[in-house]
């Protein structure tokens, strides 16, 4: 039976952007039973397809969209897209994942993954409608917004759904994303990728459908899938009060990075939950396509005529609290600069927190931030700083490059610079929850909570401040992670469902016959080593699976975890240990064998 | 006169007065793994075997509700096994256990409400000082409450904790008896371990011995057990789902009480 | 024989004896987390759940002693006990709005069986945690043999609630953790289990069996759809569990008193949830959409599409979202429906749509053309040729998918009283 009959579309189209020529190939169903699809597939061509320690931004970097056997089904959250390349920003494995409805149209036009190879000389679009394809001229729209060139394409294209990248991935920053109407996929510089490669955006229609080799089953599974969603506590808290619902519980556990990280509580913290803002601000919820927890928030600007998508959760933090900022207005306005400009919100927070810090120490001056007094607090400030970033603009030119690079000019700075593999981290404090600061030192994409942070420990689900069972908690968090990766489902339905429906839907959409959750999660590592293998080969090894020295030996001043510093050294071997790589974190040759890695990569 | 009529009538319920032999059946590893294979209906297993052996250790709640398929004269007499421990939670477990622990699920008042003949307490060994001394307390406590309440207390020797070896498992059987035998012990069961050990325990043991196995050993094993100064043999769970069981059991039995 | 008539006489109390089913409601929420509506307005709703039949209301120790009347009187509920207090509602794995937040999970004995007794109960039910961390459940397994003990002694049921929580509880170990907890639970001495479900009536089945004891299942947090709750009870009962202990699907409902009698009609009636919800008895009506409700999310059009064609997909959907683009601000949606206005019934020449006698539109194939009148005759454009053939709206043959999937109620369905007079 074809994969066409599994869920998939049997279909991998290959754009050429130096030759402007495509290609259609079908891929290996061995390959898919190996790896599922979405991140697992990208990973495979990434690995595949390019010379190891080539340029980020060379037209020799693949970049691959991709999408997994449950996308375009009834499954919840179907309607989502992956983003697969070497990072520019940490130069290690990259996927990032987009909601809205480019995803599921992807799939009705009949692909599993696109992959992008070589550069356009001029800016072009690429326009797909089911397998009609071709490349437009796209100066026009060269150097336009996100907004404004999502709405020309969508004017041009009627019924079409769109990715695009705005002036931050033009410039090639490696703060810049892909984003799908209002959706991103965010983090780690993908927006930049495209930027070099002069495409501009993808315009894509697709009319097709997609079967499963069980649609009873399926159903069945999709249904059980859902009403737990619908019965999931944590879901209805995300459908009240957005991401966001967790700020007073990450606060409470002193786990909330307060003014870059010099502290986990926040004093404001009441006036930044999602409480605060529904009151406040949230007029109404969009849902991504086949989403019933909606946790995507609608906020007006009191002061300017504006409406975002946002801030979620990580936004409020590195926007409001890592920067101490409780004001809105002003948060609301720089997510808002971000998105049309086309750059990573949390990436700016922290860099904007970083700069503060900098200003407190003095080794910064108003003078050097072209007049912009840094103080903590100061929401005029972030507006500002943000702004120069989204245009690249004076100081912003610096800025825009990322803490680790920012901290370069800024000798003394780098033990609070706060990165990792030069991926600005995110939302919790690694000083205050052992397992998620293990996963920053060794995610796929440096300092991200996305790629196997164990979230439950400072919710409840065990002691925070213990590395007792950390390494391995991050380790099924990260497996798991990656299935719900490579399926591709939304992030968020971990919150209502868990790797055991994710298999009761892979199994009859599929047909592959996993024999158990375990037997899935087996997958989970393999794409999780594959990609550990990608980096190592970039020259990746335990040396770089590190914190800044503020979560190693500054100890956190207050809050429940006063006197804690992140013990990385044990927890990292540990690690490695239970995956069973070396002491340098690189997957033995026994272990791939057992995968089943070093035949599929041989 | 026999100064303790009580630990005695109770002891003859499960341990043969006339031959001085015991064959027991132990179903408790369930209260930390959950059903095994055999155990899955707790009511089936008892009525299937409830004759063949001597006694059948039970966890409380299990003898609280099959009462009925246990005791009297022509069945199997409950012992009460009074601890729960996560220590057999292995790889293989669901949830595979970190922090080994042992509580106490059942005491010697308890046991004899239940009408238990006797009072079953887990000894584990290698798994460090705290625990240790933690279950020497408690066995201790439990001694001299049995001893007011003339219930026999049995004591089973696990040495299975990651500080045993190849080189010191021999030695900690030893250890482990005779701390029991210092506790006040009134049997001891022993995990499997060569003839020689048996011997020289059952020599300076002045109570009776059996000896844990996990299948029904041959005849010739069980004669050489018996030689070496056992009282008797406990089969446990996993000896259940073997083919044959029923009738190599029933050897067994009649080897033990020619 | 029975010798231990305190126990007997009491699970004989909690559960009917004609049948061996229990319909319980948990109240006992205020003892462990905020003091949300269904808490500080106890009293009404416990009036109501008594109306609707419960067998046995689970409280607090506190409540027993305040709302004792709601147990006086032989058809009134058995009286059950909480007799521990914990506060995993307040951390953040059941994520509910706290007031005051936790970090670290605890629990604690706070009754005795002695007490619980004196006050009339008819069992005590305490909590078993496993998952969180070894030491957390050697604490959890303490108690709860202390308990079994002085239940033992005072003739009084343990009802034993194993509950999987904790960082490594996941997908692939739950199934078998609830499995193996609820065995660990009767080991220890529990009468009964109150216990989640899991998910699948396979697995469900053999934790009952392995139980060995009365399995009650529990219904977790509330969904805005009673007819989630209803089907947990019907497939928990099919595995071979002998009634619920609900809590927040009952005491949140909006009709606390119809939800404990239909949950009844499933337990002792033997009914399905179809019957109780009256699904299947065809109701007249015209889709109605609430464009403030609509989050854009589409599903109505899949599962449209896949109702009409077993494909997944949106392009053959019989209904549309329509999305808004304003400028500096993210989308709007609505849903464009079939109001039955029967444009496309007036202008089919060859008579092959009519409103059926059940209120939908019906294609008779024979008679129909392909000419594409109704397409044009439809005013939202919702009508298309598909393989020659109309494709319109037939509500799903009276039970309209895409109501069935929308939770957040963007289309409605207005009930026709009396049947149109329609043109043939």
């Amino acid at each position: 039976m074809s994969l066409k009959e599994r869920g998939y579309a049997d279909n991998v189209l290959r754009v050429d952007l130096t030759k402007g020529t495509w290609t259609t190939e079908r891929p290996d169903p061995d390959v898919m039973k190996l790896l599922l699809g979405g991140k697992g597939l990208g990973a495979y061509y990434l690995y595949k397809d390019s010379e190891p320690l080539v340029d980020p931004l060379s037209p020799e970097n693949p970049f691959i969209f991709v999408v997994g056997p449950l996308t375009g089904t009834n499954a919840p959250t179907a309607g989502r897209f992956g983003v697969v390349t070497k990072s520019p920003a940490t130069h290690t494995f990259l996927d990032s994942y987009c909601g809205g409805f480019f995803g599921q149209t992807m799939k009705f036009a009949g692909y599993d993954a696109i992959i992008i190879e070589g550069a356009s000389r001029s800016p072009v679009t690429l326009v797909i409608d089911d397998d009609r394809i071709h490349l437009e001229d796209a100066t026009e729209l060269w150097g336009m917004t996100t907004l404004d060139s999502t709405k020309r394409l969508k004017t041009k294209y009627a019924g079409f759904q769109t990715a695009v990248i705005g002036p931050g991935g033009e410039r090639m920053c490696p703060i810049a994303g892909l984003f799908s109407d209002e959706r991103t996929a965010g983090r780690g510089g993908a927006g930049a990728v495209l930027g070099s490669k002069k495409l501009k955006g993808v315009a894509i229609r697709g009319t097709g459908s997609v079967k499963v080799y069980n649609p009873t089953g399926f159903d069945e599974a999709a249904w059980v899938a859902y009403r737990m969603l619908r019965m999931s506590n944590q879901i209805k808290r995300m459908t009240e009060d957005g991401t966001a619902n967790i700020l007073g519980l990450v606060n409470a556990a002193g786990a909330l990075p307060t003014r870059n990280y010099q502290e986990g509580q926040f004093e404001h913290s009441s006036e930044m939950t999602g409480e605060a803002w529904r009151k406040e601000y949230w007029t109404r919820s969009i849902g991504c396509y086949g989403c019933p927890i909606y946790c995507s928030k609608i906020a007006h600007a009191k002061t300017r005529d504006i409406a975002i998508d946002g801030p979620d959760f990580e936004t409020i933090w590195a926007m409001g609290v890592n920067c101490g900022i409780t004001d809105k207005e002003a948060i609301i306005y720089s997510n808002y600069l971000c998105d049309l400009y086309g750059i990573d919100t949390i990436s700016v927070g922290n860099i904007v927190g970083f700069v503060m810090e900098l200003y407190q120490r003095k080794m910064v001056s108003a003078a050097e931030l072209d007049g912009v007094k840094a103080e903590w607090g100061n929401g005029d400030a972030l507006v500002t700083l943000t702004e120069k970033m989204a245009k690249g603009e004076g100081i912003g030119e610096l800025l825009q490059k990322g803490v680790r690079e920012i901290s370069k000019h800024f000798p003394g700075s780098e033990g609070f610079a706060m990165q990792v593999k030069g991926l600005e981290m995110p939302a919790y404090h690694p000083n205050a929850a052992k397992g998620i600061g293990l996963s920053y030192a060794v995610s796929d994409r440096g300092g991200c909570h996305l790629r196997g942070s164990p979230l439950s420990e400072i919710l409840g689900g065990a002691d925070p401040l213990k590395t007792d069972g950390k390494a391995e908690l991050f380790m099924t968090n990260q497996f798991d992670t990656s299935i719900i990766d490579a399926t591709i489902l939304c992030y968020f339905v971990k919150f209502g469902i868990t790797l055991k429906e994710i298999f009761q839907l892979v199994n009859p959409c599929t047909g592959f016959e996993y024999t158990n959750p375990r037997d899935l999660e087996r997958v989970g590592e393999r794409i999780t080593v594959l990609t550990r293998l990608f980096s190592a080969r970039e020259g990746f090894t335990a040396k770089d699976d590190i914190l800044p020295k503020r979560a190693l030996s500054e100890p956190l001043p207050s809050g429940p975890a006063k006197g804690h510093v992140l013990e990385l050294g044990p927890l990292r071997t540990e690690y490695y240990h239970l995956m069973g790589w070396d002491e340098n974190g690189i997957p033995t040759d026994k272990r791939l064998a057992e995968l089943g890695l070093k035949e599929l990569l041989a | 006169m026999n100064i303790n009529v009580g630990k005695n009538i109770r002891m003859s319920d499960f341990i043969d007065s006339k031959d001085n032999r015991s064959m027991l059946l132990d179903l408790t590893v369930t209260s930390s793994i959950g059903a095994q294979p055999g155990t899955e209906n707790i009511s089936e297993t008892l009525k299937q075997y409830n004759t063949i052996f001597d006694g059948i250790i039970l966890n409380p709640g299990q003898l609280e509700h099959h009462a009925n398929l246990v005791g009297g004269k022509l069945r199997a007499a409950p012992l009460v096994r009074v601890d729960w421990t996560n220590a057999y939670r292995d790889k293989e477990f669901c949830l595979p256990a970190a922090t080994v622990k042992r509580v106490s699920l059942s005491d010697g008042a308890d046991a004899l409400t239940l009408g238990a003949s006797a009072a079953v307490a887990t000894f584990l060994l290698g798994f460090g000082e705290d625990l240790e001394s933690e279950n020497i307390k408690s066995i201790s406590l439990l001694a001299r409450e049995c001893y007011r309440l003339s219930l026999p207390l049995v004591v089973d020797i696990r040495p299975i904790g990651g500080n045993i070896s190849a080189d010191n498992y021999t030695g900690s059987i030893k250890l482990g008896a005779s701390f029991m035998m210092e506790a006040g012990a009134d049997a001891l069961i022993l995990p499997e371990c060569e003839p020689e050990t048996c011997k020289l325990i059952g020599m300076w043991a002045t109570v009776p011995v059996i000896m844990r196995c996990d299948e029904v050993p041959t005849s010739e094993k069980a004669q050489r057990m018996l030689e070496a100064g056992m009282t008797g043999i406990v089969l446990s769970e996993k000896s259940l789902p073997v083919p044959g069981f029923d009738g190599k059991a029933t050897a067994l039995r009649s080897l033990l009480h020619q | 024989m029975i010798i231990s008539s305190g126990k007997t006489v009491r699970l004989n109390r909690i559960f009917n004896p004609n049948d061996g089913r229990a319909v319980c409601v948990a109240a006992d929420h205020g003892w462990m987390s905020d003091p949300t509506p269904n808490v500080l307005e106890l009293r009404r709703i416990l009036e109501q759940v008594v109306l609707g039949g419960a067998d046995a209301v689970l409280v607090s120790y506190g409540t027993a002693l305040r709302m004792g009347n709601f147990f006086h009187g032989k058809n009134s509920p058995a009286l059950l006990i909480r007799a521990d207090w914990m506060n995993m509602p307040r951390l953040g794995g059941s994520n509910v709005s706290n007031i005051l937040p936790a970090v670290n999970f605890k629990k604690q004995a706070t009754s005795t069986a002695k007490d619980a007794l004196l006050v009339g109960a008819s069992a005590i039910t305490i909590y078993y945690f496993i998952g969180y961390s070894d030491e957390f459940e050697a604490i959890n397994i303490e108690q709860a043999a202390t308990f079994a003990k002085e239940c033992r002694k005072v003739g009084l049921p343990l009802i034993i609630e194993p509950m999987a929580v904790g960082a490594p509880v996941t997908g692939v170990n739950i199934t078998e953790i609830l499995i193996a907890s609820a065995r660990i639970a009767a080991e220890i001495g529990a009468d009964a289990l109150k216990i989640p479900y899991t998910n699948d009536v396979m697995s469900f089945k053999k934790l009952v069996d392995e139980a060995g004891v009365p399995v009650l299942v529990l219904g977790g947090a509330k969904s805005d759809e009673p007819r989630d709750a209803l089907e947990l009870v019907d497939e928990a009962i099919r595995a071979g569990a002998s009634g619920v202990v609900f809590g927040r699907n009952v005491t949140k409902a909006r009709n606390p008193r119809g939800m404990v009698s239909d949950i009844c009609a499933l337990v002792h009636g033997n009914k399905t949830v179809n019957q109780i919800l009256g699904i299947g008895a065809k109701k007249r009506g015209r889709l109605r959409p609430v464009a403030a409700n609509c989050t854009g999310c589409q599903m109505c059009e899949f599962v449209c599409t896949h109702y009409h064609s077993s494909e997944y997909g949106q392009e053959k959907s019989r209904l549309r979202i329509e999305f808004k683009y304003k400028p500096n601000e993210p989308h709007t949606s609505k849903p464009i429906v079939c109001p039955l206005c029967e444009k496309c019934v007036e202008a089919c020449k060859e008579g092959a749509l009519t409103i059926g006698a059940e209120g939908y539109l019906v294609l008779e194939k024979e008679r129909c053309n392909a000419c594409g009148d109704c397409v044009d005759a439809c005013p939202l454009h919702l009508v298309f040729l598909d393989d020659d053939k109309p494709i319109l709206c037939d509500l799903c043959e009276g039970n309209p998918q895409c109501i069935l999937w929308c939770k957040q109620r963007a289309i409605v369905l207005t009930e026709i009283k009396e049947s149109k007079q329609h043109v043939s």
